[in-house]
């Protein structure tokens, strides 16, 4: 053997011997006895106990609990290039038998259709025309699926779990191998409480539909976490009474936002306008000089070149429509921003696809562009930057409200002045002393993850869409309160991602504006960035009357003036 | 037998009465609140205190009947706990029938409303007398929001946990699926991470960094501080005197002082500074303490009044304008976090090995380190960005967050990360870090007693409070936070970056590897996450 490394046993020697051999049998299609192929039968070899053969086939396998350790401490013999190769080797080699397997199945099924296809036309003499299609369906959906997995379907869930651990099934391809999400689910769970040797009973996973999960939201599923759900208001936003759906466990934030909805609502409600909408996704290209920058900097700048670009674009989707072009220079690379409108989707894939074709088109154009990566940060996606607080990204939106100072007495238990004052020296001057960018609001981001949670968004893109600065003025002579958000990066979309899971489709609903609009894309999505928006500017209000009322109080019993109004109605001050 | 039967059957009779006089004080109420007014008061309840008149529960009237009740006022729907207090699950299920009946009421008068408008302006545009318009009848709609609201899920949850500390107004809970990546060799143990997403990939994509770190040796981390922060905004009579206040509060005397106040209302504050910032007469006090396993905002606060109690002694004019004036920063993007610091500042590491970074990667280390600097150092640089240098760090975070019951609105600060790869060993390994200065967490409070939640804490091994070591396990949530950031952060710019190696070697006419094709495919069409296995 030239490639034995020093530790090899005899078993193995044989185990490699026999592989090398058996393998340009089967190439050649030589007929084979059992005994051929199974030579160590009743040896009872097996592959995964061979100190040789685990580093190389265990590159494909979840390797879990002790044994995970103890490969760390042999590492791969990086050194040693025959093996290696000869792990491609077999590698190369298991695939192509794996590909010759499943060309084999495919002529027994196409065989088989045939057969079908042959008795079907017998039935087409016997029966109607609408049963044969019943049972051509039937019999072509069940066939195959029998086949495959008769096996494993017949075992009990322990026998899973045992095949699981000694790695015939890999726990990842539970569900395709299963062809039930729940079992598998129960499967995996089994085997992770083994693992950890502790229930993990209080994570639920029954009454859920893990089949609309599979493949889209999660991998790797053992449960779900439930968060409760509240609800805040009715708020009534551009005259119409909408509901406030949020998830979330922190106390009190619910009940605070429900009294800032109170309050805008009693005033006459909350005006919102949508600003600017459009996704942006910026990849970045290198060129080999400054040169070439230059000239494709120019190129860019040139109005009929974007009309081209623009038609290639609007050509990999029926709804992106291409808005705006930055591009970026530094050095030798440069970042191209898209800018794009999405209909009623968050658009992040189909930006991304549009992106694509557009790359392509310029490789064509440019011989030295080096297309780096499709992202490269200046988009900006989940990163605080101040390109979206600029620029924007996803949906730009203004809120505004007037708050009649009765109900700033009686409602919110505080006045007018002490709001408009706190609001100057907490978040204008406060986070411009922070250096924040965006950051000029009291608790905006609260709000915007219970509404992303229990609307099925992205929750990690809290980070730019809680971009927000919150204004107050005094109005009419200072007897009324003049409050305005500014939003300018709210990502929503209300088709795709989480938002096609039941309970989140619920609660879209509940706000109404469940899937898209046929006629008007984009409109669904243009009123739930409205409503967070305007449930931002409720929690604002709401928060900042509990902060100035305690400050009142404190000055109040400092100076001995008229007792202060009890602040019984809740109070968010923990988290702010 | 006979004595005992007597006494159940006693003790039933009495419940029954008294069951029987709550309904009829209740509906008493009801009905005579209607007909005599404010200050009549059933015979039954005049024996109790008039404060604890509203609290008396209603579990004995139909659900009918209370929604009646909530009709009238008597009861406010956000209460209903409140007066339900054995059976929580019916007082949802009762706000939920409110809020289909409230939405389907408005729905209708929308409909009826367009209708009436269509009808005028067709009127209208025919030059049609107006008087003449028939009346419109409102419109029928199948939507049926009572029905519909089945999909938002109920039963088998226990609200007791939830009410007075996690949320109001309940209407039900939202199921967010939770994955497991992993296990991570992390600091020589293994450790499987929880994450709750909806978004497609991400468990795979990090299970696939995991695999990588865990191969090469395994992941190392390093705390650097701890500690929460908290800045009340107080207002004093000029720059001068607040000046002065800067300068007592940074006598060490002082800080003592400030301190021992601080200390006394919790077991487990510390107060470890103050960084106080003037702005004008306005002056911000940023205090920083360490909290044990909680995540701390709440103990904070607490200290944070004591020690301005102490303050406003020394200085009898400062005025207190608010507990939080946004230099903590909590929730908001800001310098201070990322050059300061909040919560736990934790550094991970790991080497990876250049045949893993070629065999599970699929990609090269020359190309990683690149595409790193090229991406998060000068792209996010560009972007005007403070903390974003990385990849999608708030993914993991967040996905982390939501599964082992932290604040996710606190993402905002904990996904404060820079990611940066160099070659070494003559360019045969990676070495990557993930810096993360503000890692807001806690094994205690919050989210982290619900059930589930603390099971995916159970599942590291972290849930509660650590009896020897105060803060150990917070501490470790905010160690295993990091280095599955790592575990995301190479597997994704490893995808990024087989995607570029792909089209560079189809340009460059060199060999193709059909693999690789196949995963710079599945990039474009997945939101740049790639099936990982």
């Amino acid at each position: 053997m030239l490639f034995a490394p020093p530790n090899l046993e005899i078993k193995e020697l044989f185990w490699i011997f026999y592989i090398i051999i058996l393998i340009p049998k089967l190439f050649a299609k030589v007929q084979m006895s059992v005994r051929e192929l199974f030579p160590f039968f009743k040896w009872g070899f097996n592959i995964r106990r061979s100190n040789f053969l685990v580093p190389i086939l265990s590159n494909n396998v979840i390797v879990t609990g002790e044994e995970a350790v103890s490969s760390f401490e042999k590492p791969l013999p990086l050194e040693d290039i025959p093996l290696a190769q000869q792990a491609k080797v077999l590698q190369q080699e298991q695939i192509q038998k794996q590909q010759q397997i499943q060309k084999q199945q495919q002529q027994q099924s196409q065989q088989q259709q045939q057969q079908q296809q042959q008795q079907q036309q017998q039935q087409q003499q016997q029966h109607q025309n609408t049963e044969q299609v019943k049972v051509r369906d039937t019999t072509q959906d069940s066939q195959p699926q029998q086949q495959k997995s008769k096996s494993i379907l017949d075992l009990t869930n322990e026998e899973i779990l045992i095949k699981v651990e000694k790695g015939e099934i890999p726990s990842y391809r539970l569900e395709a191998e299963l062809g039930d999400c729940t079992r598998a689910v129960e499967v995996r769970r089994m085997l992770l409480e083994k693992n950890l040797q502790k229930p993990i009973q209080p994570l639920p996973y029954e009454n859920y539909d893990f089949g609309k999960v599979q493949g889209a939201c999660c991998e790797n599923v053992i449960g779900y976490v439930p968060i409760p759900v509240g609800t805040a208001g009715p708020l009534l936003l551009n005259g119409t009474n909408v509901t406030i759906p949020m998830a979330t466990t922190e106390g009190c934030l619910v009940a605070s936002t429900h009294r800032g909805c109170k309050a805008i609502s009693e005033s006459g409600g909350a005006r919102c306008q949508i600003i600017s909408r459009g996704m942006t996704r910026a990849p970045v290209v290198r060129f080999s000089s400054i040169v070439k920058v230059s000239e494709f900097v120019e190129w860019m700048n040139q109005a009929a070149n974007y009309e081209s670009v623009k038609q290639i674009f609007d050509s990999t989707s029926r709804f992106a429509r291409l808005s705006a072009i930055k591009t970026t220079v530094a050095g030798r690379s440069v970042y191209i921003r898209f800018k794009c409108d999405t209909g009623d989707a968050m658009g992040m894939n189909m930006v991304s696809k549009g992106v694509e074709a557009v790359l392509n088109f310029f490789k064509g154009l440019f011989d030295d562009l080096e297309i780096l990566s499709i992202s490269g940060n200046m988009c900006t996606d989940k990163k605080p930057s101040s390109i979206n607080w600029t620029e924007g990204r996803g949906r730009s939106v203004v809120c505004e409200a007037i708050i009649n100072g009765d109900i700033v007495e009686k409602v919110l238990k505080t006045s007018v002045q002490a709001l408009v004052d706190l609001n100057i020296a907490k978040n204008l001057i406060g986070s411009a002393m922070a250096g924040s960018i965006g950051g000029f609001n009291a608790h905006a981001a609260n709000i915007v993850t219970a509404i992303f949670l229990a609307t099925g968004q992205d929750c990690a893109q809290n980070v730019e869409s809680s971009n927000c600065i919150t204004q107050m003025e005094a109005f009419n002579d200072g007897k009324d309160l003049y409050i305005t958000v500014t939003m300018p990066s709210i990502e929503v979309g209300t088709v795709g991602g989480g938002t096609g899971l039941a309970a989140q489709s619920q609660c879209l609903d509940i706000i109404g504006v469940r899937g898209s609009t046929p006629g008007r894309p984009g409109h669904n999505a243009d009123q739930l960035a409205k409503t967070i928006c305007a449930a931002v500017m409720a929690g604002e209000l709401s928060l900042m009357s509990a902060l100035s009322a305690g400050h009142l109080m404190q000055s109040h019993l400092k100076y001995n003036r008229a007792k202060p109004a009890t602040t019984t109605t809740s109070v968010v001050v923990s988290n702010a | 037998m006979f004595k005992q039967i007597t006494t159940i059957i006693g003790k039933r009779s009495i419940y029954s009465l008294s069951t029987l006089s709550k309904s009829a004080q209740s509906t008493g109420r009801y009905f005579g609140t209607a007909a005599t007014g404010d200050n009549y008061k059933p015979p039954s309840c005049v024996k109790e205190e008039p404060s604890k008149k509203k609290e008396t529960n209603v579990e004995s009237i139909s659900d009918e009947d209370i929604i009646a009740l909530v009709d009238k006022g008597e009861i406010q729907s956000h209460n209903l706990e409140t007066r339900l207090p054995n059976d929580y699950r019916r007082a949802v299920h009762i706000r939920r029938k409110l809020l289909a009946r409230d939405l389907q009421r408005e729905h209708q008068r929308a409909l009826h409303a367009a209708a009436v408008v269509a009808a005028a302006e067709k009127a209208a545009t025919s030059g049609e007398d107006p008087s003449s318009i028939p009346t419109v009848s409102p419109p029928v709609t199948n939507l049926d929001f009572e029905k519909s609201l089945i999909n938002l899920p109920l039963d088998h949850y226990d609200y007791t946990k939830v009410l007075g500390a996690c949320c109001e107004n309940i209407i039900g809970y939202i199921p967010i699926p939770v994955g497991v990546a992993g296990p991570l060799l992390l600091d020589g143990k293994l450790v499987s991470i929880p994450m709750a997403t909806t978004e497609g990939c991400l468990v795979a994509s990090t299970h696939r960094g995991c695999k990588a770190i865990s191969k090469s040796g395994g992941a190392k981390t390093v705390i650097l501080q701890n500690g929460m922060t908290r800045a009340p905004v107080c207002r004093l009579p000029s720059a001068t005197r607040a000046a002065e206040l800067k300068q007592w509060i940074e006598t060490q005397d002082n800080f003592y002082q400030i301190a021992s106040a601080f200390n006394s209302t919790s077991r487990f504050a510390r107060l470890k500074s103050i960084k106080v910032v003037i702005a004008g007469r306005l002056i911000y006090l940023r205090f920083k303490s360490s909290t044990g396993d909680a995540m701390g905002m709440n103990m904070v606060s607490k200290g944070v009044e004591k020690a301005l109690e102490v303050i406003s002694e020394y200085f009898p004019e400062t005025e207190v304008l608010s507990l939080s004036g946004n230099l903590c920063t909590d929730k908001k993007p800001s310098a201070t976090n990322w050059l300061e610091g909040r919560g736990k500042s934790v550094v991970a590491e790991a080497v990876i090995s250049g045949d893993i970074v070629r065999d599970v990667l699929k990609t090269s280390v020359e190309a990683l380190c690149s595409l790193n600097v090229d991406k998060n150092l000068i792209g996010s640089a560009m972007a005007g960005s403070i903390g974003g240098f990385n990849a999608h760090a708030s993914n993991i975070v967040t996905a982390l967050y939501i599964a082992t019951g932290q604040d996710p609105a606190q993402n905002v600060e904990s996904s404060n990360c820079i990611t940066l790869m160099e070659p070494i060993n003559n360019g045969k390994d990676l070495y990557l870090s993930v810096t993360m200065p503000s890692i807001e967490v806690g094994t205690v409070g919050g989210g982290t007693h619900l059930p589930a939640q603390s099971a995916c804490l159970d599942l590291l091994k972290i849930r509660g409070a650590n009896v020897e070591k105060p803060g150990a396990n917070s501490e470790q949530l905010a160690r295993v936070v990091a280095a599955a950031v790592m575990a995301g952060e190479l597997s994704l710019m490893s995808a990024l970056a087989a995607g570029h190696l792909v089209r560079s070697h189809m340009a460059h006419n060199r060999k193709v590897q059909p693999k690789q094709e196949a995963q710079a495919d599945t990039i474009s069409m997945t939101h740049n996450l790639p099936h990982s296995d």
